[in-house]
C-alpha cells in the first residue's frame, strides 16, 4: 500500500507523543529516586538529576520507617497466591478438558461468571469472617483470597490449552506404558507450557499490584502497597524523593518480568477479555 | 462401566480445589453481604447483630454528608463517563496508528503503551499527585514558565479535582483499550481492505466501511468492561483524594468504604455492595449479550 508521506509523519509524530506522555509520569518520580532530597523538592524542578546518586536506596531500606519488609511481605504473598491460583487453574483446566462427569458445563459457566463479581462486593464478609476464623493479618489469608482474583480467569485460559492437546497423543503415551501422571508431566504439561507461564504471569502481577484488600485485611504483613500508602498519608510534608524510591524498588520485579514475558501478558490481558 | 464411575471421580477431583476456593471465597461471602446488608452490624462488635429490614438501604438513600445519588452516584457517572471516552478515544486511536502494515517499531511503541497497565494504581497515584502538588509539582512550573499567574490547586481545586482524576485513570486505563482494540484489528482479515481498494475505496473509505463496522462489537466489549473496572476501582481515588474536597470525588467505591470502615457501619457498607453488585449483574448482562452476538456473526 502506497502511503501518503504527510501522514505517515503525523502517525509518528502522534505515536511518540503518546509514548512520551505514557513515560514522564513514571520518568518523573522516578528520577526523583536519583536526586537528593533537596534536589527533588526544591524549586525549580530539574529535569535530569543534577547529582545522582544512589544514597535514597540506602536511606529507604536502612534508615526509614518503610524498610524493606514489606517488599518480602509482598514477595511470599504474590508467590503463595501465583503458585496456588495456578496449580489449582492448571488441575481444573485438565479437569475440565479431559473427562466428563455430571454438570461439568453448568460448572464450567458458573465459575466464569463468578470472575465478574468484584472482590468489592464481599469485602466486608470476608473482613467478618476472617476475623473469626484467625485469617485476618496473616500472610496465606491474602494469599488465598488473591488466589481467588484470577482462578477463574486461569481455568478458563488453561482449559483452552489443553482442548489444543490432541487425545491421541495422550492415548499414545498411555499405550506405550505412561501412567496418567507422566502421561500429562510428560505430554500434555510441556504443550500447554505457554498457557501455564501466561496464567502464572498474571496471577503474579495482579497480587504483585494489589491494595485494597491488603489494606482491609491486613494490619501488619502489609504488603509494599499498603505502606506506601501510609508512607505518603502519615508524613505532613511528603518526601518525594524516599517515595520515588520506594515506588521505584515496587515497579523493577514487574517491568523485569514484562521486558522478558511481554507476550505472556498480553495473553493474560487480552484472553479475559474476550472470552466467549 | 467401573472406568466411567472412575472418571467421573477424578474429573471432580480436578475441579476440587478451584471449585472450594470459589465457593468458599467468594460464593459464601456474596450471601453474607446480602444477609449483612439486613442487618445492623458494627466494626467493633462482629458478633452482634439485629435485624433491621431495609433500614440500611433506606439510610443510604436518605444521607446528607454525601448524598447518595446527587454526590455519589454523579461523582461515580461523572468518573466512569470521563475514563470511557478518555480510555476508549486514546485506545483506538493509538491501536489505528500502530496497527497500519508500514509503520516501524511496532513492539517498542506497544511495550511503552502497556506499561501503565502493569503498574501498581497505587504507584499511579503517588506519580500523579506529584505531577499536580501546587507547590512543587511540575504542572505549576510549567504554567508559570508560560506566564500564567493565577495558578490552579488542581486536586484541592472543586471543579478541577474530578478532570485531574480522570487525566490520571485515563493514562492508566488506555493500556487496555489499546491491548483490546489491538486485537480486534488484528482480526480483521488484510484482504477484506484489498478488496476494498480494488473497488476503489481510499483511506477514509475504507476506514469508514471496512474497519469501523468489523471494530463495532469491540468497541461495546471494550465499553461495558471500562465500566465495569471503573466503578469498582478504589486504589486511584482513595489514593488521591480519598472521596474529597467536599465529597466531590466520592464515588460509590469509596463511600462504601467509608461507611463500613471509618463510620464502622458494616450493615449500611454490606447493603452497598449489594448495590454495586447489580450494578455489576447489569453489566455482566450486557457483556454477555454483546460477546453472544460477536460469536453469532463469526459463524
Amino acid at each position: 500500500m502506497k502511503v501518503r508521506s504527510s501522514w505517515g509523519i503525523l502517525t509518528y509524530v502522534l505515536l511518540l507523543v503518546w509514548a512520551i506522555l505514557t513515560v514522564m509520569p513514571l520518568y518523573w518520580l522516578f528520577s526523583a529516586t536519583f536526586k537528593l532530597p533537596g534536589e527533588a523538592m526544591g524549586y525549580p524542578p530539574t529535569f535530569f538529576p543534577r547529582h545522582p546518586t544512589l544514597r535514597n536506596f540506602g536511606t529507604l531500606l536502612f534508615k526509614s520507617e518503610f524498610g524493606f519488609k514489606s517488599y518480602l511481605n509482598s514477595i511470599v504473598i504474590a508467590t503463595g497466591a501465583t503458585l496456588i491460583s495456578t496449580v489449582s487453574a492448571m488441575l481444573a483446566g485438565f479437569g475440565f478438558s479431559r473427562y466428563r462427569f455430571p454438570l461439568r458445563n453448568q460448572i464450567f459457566v458458573f465459575i466464569l461468571l463468578l470472575q465478574m463479581i468484584p472482590l468489592l462486593a464481599v469485602i466486608i464478609p470476608l473482613y467478618k469472617l476472617y476475623s473469626l476464623y484467625g485469617l485476618y493479618d496473616t500472610r496465606i489469608g491474602l494469599m488465598i483470597v488473591y488466589a481467588v482474583r484470577t482462578v477463574s480467569m486461569n481455568t478458563w485460559l488453561l482449559k483452552g490449552y489443553f482442548d489444543t492437546v490432541p487425545v491421541e497423543i495422550e492415548e499414545a503415551a498411555l499405550i506405550d506404558g505412561c501412567s496418567m501422571l507422566q502421561a500429562f508431566s510428560r505430554v500434555s504439561f510441556p504443550i500447554a507450557a505457554p498457557g501455564v507461564a501466561a496464567a502464572a504471569i498474571f496471577a503474579f502481577f495482579r497480587s504483585w499490584n494489589e491494595f485494597m484488600i491488603a489494606m482491609i485485611l491486613t494490619s501488619t504483613v502489609r504488603p509494599y502497597t499498603v505502606e506506601l500508602y501510609r508512607f505518603l498519608g502519615e508524613h505532613g510534608e511528603v518526601d518525594w524523593s524516599l517515595l520515588g524510591t520506594a515506588s521505584f524498588i515496587a515497579i523493577v520485579p514487574v517491568l523485569i518480568l514484562f521486558s522478558f514475558f511481554q507476550k505472556y501478558f498480553i495473553i493474560g490481558l487480552a484472553g479475559g477479555a474476550l472470552k466467549e | 462401566m467401573r472406568k466411567r464411575a472412575r472418571n467421573i471421580t477424578t474429573g471432580y477431583l480436578l475441579i476440587l480445589p478451584t471449585v472450594l476456593l470459589l465457593l468458599l471465597l467468594l460464593v459464601y461471602p456474596l450471601t453474607q453481604a446480602v444477609y449483612l446488608s439486613l442487618h445492623e452490624i458494627k466494626l467493633t462488635s462482629l458478633n452482634q447483630q439485629t435485624y433491621v429490614g431495609l433500614r440500611n438501604y433506606s439510610r443510604i438513600f436518605s444521607y446528607e454528608g454525601p448524598s447518595f445519588f446527587t454526590q455519589v452516584l454523579s461523582a461515580t457517572f461523572y468518573f466512569v463517563g470521563g475514563s470511557i471516552v478518555g480510555q476508549l478515544g486514546f485506545g483506538l486511536a493509538m491501536a489505528l496508528l500502530v496497527n497500519q502494515r508500514w509503520v516501524k517499531g511496532k513492539q517498542i511503541f506497544r511495550a511503552i503503551f502497556i506499561l501503565p497497565w502493569v503498574t501498581s494504581a497505587i504507584v499511579i497515584a503517588i506519580s500523579w499527585r506529584f505531577i499536580y502538588e501546587p507547590r512543587l509539582g511540575v504542572l505549576n512550573y510549567v504554567l508559570i514558565l508560560l506566564g500564567v499567574t493565577d495558578l490552579p490547586g488542581w486536586l484541592n481545586d472543586l471543579n478541577l479535582v474530578m478532570p485531574c482524576l480522570i487525566v490520571a485513570n485515563t493514562w492508566h486505563g488506555t493500556a487496555f483499550s489499546f491491548i483490546l482494540q489491538t486485537a480486534g484489528l488484528q482480526s480483521i482479515p488484510y484482504n477484506v481492505y484489498e478488496a476494498a481498494m480494488v473497488d476503489g475505496a481510499g483511506p477514509g473509505q475504507r476506514f469508514r466501511y471496512v474497519t469501523l463496522p468489523l471494530m463495532r462489537p469491540f468497541i461495546m466489549i471494550n465499553l461495558v468492561l471500562i465500566s465495569m473496572y471503573t466503578v469498582n476501582f478504589f486504589d486511584l481515588i482513595y489514593a488521591m483524594t480519598n472521596g474529597g474536597p467536599l465529597y466531590k470525588t466520592e464515588v460509590i467505591a469509596v463511600f462504601l468504604y467509608h461507611q463500613a470502615f471509618e463510620y464502622g457501619h458494616m450493615g449500611t457498607g454490606a447493603a452497598i455492595a449489594v448495590l454495586i453488585l447489580l450494578i455489576n449483574l447489569i453489566l455482566t448482562f450486557l457483556y454477555m449479550r454483546l460477546t453472544r452476538e460477536q460469536v453469532a456473526k463469526r459463524k
